[in-house]
């Protein structure tokens, strides 16, 4: 795919996510003019693009979106609920036919169908009109210009029926902008003519819709009204002090100090008399727009769009580069050369510092695919005939976009069980005494140096007999196991189980959540399900922020080594190897007031050697559970670049993969969710 | 009119280049008058460039010749075309 196409799918991809986005608020909020602007720009820009890289019938299909939402913006159609689902369809169906420059006849025969229903929703439209909309994407400059643009009507212009409102109204469709209106220099009080038209306009408009879009709009008003548009030049806003500022002669504080010890110039002209009060206030106003539309520009323009496999490139080279500087710090270690040492530490610190930005610019905000969940939870619910309402908390939470991912198909299988088993229908949580609309939590926060995200609903909660029944009925449990209320909910993640009476098409085949546990796992994270009968279920899914490299602690038993990842290290203590283990390796140690299950790495791994008297234990946490690991000596910290494991290696329990040390030596990386796990089975 | 007294003037449903001429012959008779104004607006369902001149050319002669006009209780249509125009109608708004 060459790089053209590649940035127009991904725009397009955006494009149709802003979209969603907007039409799902516009469904509670139909009147929100922001929205309809926004989606109407996104099939602009889509349609534009896409004549641009040959994908015509592509271009052809969202032409007729676009006009539909030109409707909805002059207030000539009026938003509803079936033209809403009419374009979450069309939006369906944009996706698709990104995949195909030249559609097949079958894609094309959907697409006359809903344009055939699109039509039925749009007035007749001028035909001069519908040429100047198709000439527009051709046209298009892609660039953001901030224009001012000024509109003197004529005196006759409201009684030959035309109005300032609709023009100012358009030309707000093609950008971001900001209108003072005033009455103008015709204006005399004692000769006022209610009828004759006094008003004056100024619109700065920020638009990537170029001039020829802006002139198109005054097509009917042009040989009358005095029209200026002029583009501002980029560096307007720019004054001697902030030059200065710039230039390092002045700070900012200063700047601004003496600014404010001095009578601003509109104080003046307005004191003298030269110019009104109001006049003054107006043209602040406009410069504040200027100044504030181009702080904006310089950010976007500082933007960069990067195909994720370069990325993942980056991060290959970081981590060669992190396991290079390791073997030159064990050199320079094992040379006792101070010039070599020093230039270690320095490469120690440029190799930290790029790892850190390489991750950084990987992190991507979890609410990029919060999106795509509202519109599952809309459509899911509504064919279950349900009233959910999705809530989203911190969207900000940014985690690694590989383990994102990842992420989104464990969260669409708990999503739709919950709305299918969970979320009652309205007839019956009215019969409950509960709101009609169930509610859908989903929210992501930092928590332990780790990433938890919780889904939880207001729904029926589990059937603790039921789960229990039928995991002995599976011989998943035995009838005589003793199982608290959590053990039982857990069961849940058991492959092919299912207590759902009737298969649907949303849930209840028995494969699901067991999918959900390997994936999650998968990710290094791990999950947990808690259940309140008539109150609802919540699923918390602990996850680390990257996979590729991490901080560990190194550690040794035996002469081999093996790192433990920091972030979940809480402090090391001293044990004796008199305190025996059970045949599990495992044995409960008392640390600060509490018993800590323990497991003994060398027994565990079944390594060799003499056990020293006095032992390591490194107390670690995953999630709300503490784990004592006990090892023979702990080395130190060591950045940790992770390697997959072989085939050969890849299922040995309790190891997550392996990193390749400075004297290239290789050092096991422990998984120590599946550890606590397995310790937690013996107790 | 005394100085103190206000005078309050309920807006009709329209507010268009059809209405101006007659609302200007019933409010300023006899051409600019001083006094205060409350302008109750909720009444407003429609409202056009005219209507929206109409009533800035108001506020400007009652405050020129020494008076004060309260917008009150803008309604949507009102509150839409002024926004528009960017005219910051909401802020001025009195009970």
């Amino acid at each position: 795919m060459n790089d053209l196409l590649e940035t127009f799918i991904d725009e397009a991809g955006e494009h149709l996510a802003a979209l969603e986005s907007a039409l799902l608020e516009l469904e509670n909020n139909p009147g929100n003019t922001d929205h309809i602007n926004l989606a109407f720009r996104a099939m602009h820009t889509i349609k534009g693009s896409a004549g641009m890289v040959g994908f015509d019938h592509l271009s052809y299909f969202t032409h007729h979106l676009e006009n539909l939402f030109d409707e909805l913006r002059a207030g000539r159609l009026q938003l509803d609920q079936d033209i809403i689902q009419l374009v979450l369809n069309s939006r369906d169906h944009i996706e698709t036919l990104l995949g195909y420059p030249a559609p097949s006849a079958d894609l094309m025969a959907i697409s006359e169908t809903i344009l055939a229903k699109i039509k039925l929703h749009l007035p007749e439209q001028p035909s001069a009109r519908e040429t100047s909309t198709q000439e527009a994407p051709s046209k298009r400059s892609e660039i953001v210009q901030l224009y001012r643009i000024t509109l003197l009507p004529c005196a006759n212009a409201f009684r030959e029926g035309f109005d300032l409102l609709p023009v100012i109204r358009e030309l707000g469709g093609l950008g971001n902008c900001q209108v003072s209106t005033y009455l103008n220099q015709d204006y005399a009080a004692c000769e006022f003519d209610p009828e004759s038209c006094y008003l004056q306009s100024t619109m700065l408009l920020s638009t990537d819709a170029g001039e020829n879009a802006i002139q198109e709009v005054f097509i009917f008003v042009q040989d009358d009204w005095q029209i200026q548009v002029e583009v501002l030049p980029e560096d307007e806003a720019w004054r001697v002090g902030e030059l200065l500022v710039s230039q390092g002669v002045l700070s900012d504080k200063a700047l601004k100090d003496w600014l404010e010890s001095q009578p601003k110039t509109g104080q003046r002209l307005s004191e003298s008399g030269l110019a009104e009060p109001e006049q003054v206030e107006r043209a602040l106003s406009e410069q504040r727009y200027i100044r504030q539309q181009q702080q904006q520009k310089q950010q976007e323009e500082q933007n960069l769009k990067v195909p994720q496999r370069k990325l993942d490139a980056l991060m290959d080279q970081v981590g060669e580069l992190v396991i290079l500087q390791a073997s030159l710090d064990q050199l320079a270690l094992e040379r006792e050369d101070d010039r070599l040492n020093t230039l270690a530490e320095e490469l120690s610190r440029l190799a930290n510092g790029l790892r850190d930005i390489a991750f950084d610019i990987r992190m991507l905000p979890i609410g990029s695919t919060f999106g795509r969940f509202r519109r599952l939870v809309r459509d899911l619910s509504k064919d279950l005939g349900k009233a959910v309402e999705l809530e989203t908390q911190g969207a900000d939470t940014e985690l690694d976009k590989v383990v994102l991912d990842k992420l989104v198909d464990p969260l669409v299988h708990i999503l739709r069980n919950s709305l299918d088993h969970g979320i009652e229908t309205p007839q019956v949580r009215l019969g409950q005494g509960k709101t009609e609309t169930g509610t859908l939590k989903l929210s992501a926060y930092h928590h332990q140096g780790q990433i938890l995200i919780e889904i939880s609903d207001d729904g029926a909660g589990l059937n603790r007999d039921r789960i229990l029944k039928k995991a002995q009925e599976r011989g998943l449990v035995s009838p005589s196991a003793p199982l608290d209320d959590k053990d039982i909910y857990q069961l849940i993640f058991e492959p092919g189980f299912s207590t759902a009476d009737t298969i649907s098409d949303v849930s209840g085949r028995g494969v699901g959540m067991d999918v959900v546990r390997s994936s999650i796992e998968a990710l290094q994270g791990k999950v947990a399900l808690d259940s309140e009968p008539g109150k609802g279920t919540r699923i918390r899914i602990m996850l680390p922020m990257t996979l590729s490299i991490i901080e560990g602690l190194m550690v040794s038993v035996a002469g081999q080594k093996f790192v433990i990842p920091l972030n979940q290290v809480e402090e090391c203590i001293e044990t004796s190897a008199s305190e025996l283990s059970n045949k599990n390796a495992t044995r409960l140690i008392r640390h600060r007031e509490q018993l800590v299950p323990s497991l003994r790495l060398r027994e565990s791994f079944a390594l060799q050697g003499t056990q020293p008297p006095i032992e390591q234990t490194v107390i670690v946490r995953t999630g709300d559970s503490l784990l004592g690991v006990t090892v023979d000596e702990v080395i130190g910290n060591y950045q940790t670049v992770i390697r997959n494991l072989g085939k050969l290696y890849r299922d040995t329990p309790g190891v997550m993969g392996a990193t390749i040390l400075g004297d290239g030596g290789i050092a096991m990386i422990l998984d120590l969710a599946q550890l606590t796990q397995a310790t937690e089975n013996t107790f | 009119m005394a100085k103190n007294q206000i005078t309050d003037w309920r807006a009709p449903e329209t507010l268009t280049i059809y209405d101006v001429a007659g609302l200007e012959k019933e409010i300023f008779p006899q051409g600019p008058s001083v006094g205060n104004w409350k302008l109750d607006l909720s009444a407003v369902a429609e409202i056009d460039g005219a209507g929206i001149q109409w009533l800035m050319t108001f506020m400007r002669r009652i405050r020129q010749a020494g008076g004060s006009v309260t917008l009150t209780h803008l309604s949507d249509a009102v509150l839409q075309a002024s926004e528009l125009l960017g005219l910051n109608w909401h802020k001025e708004q009195g009970a």
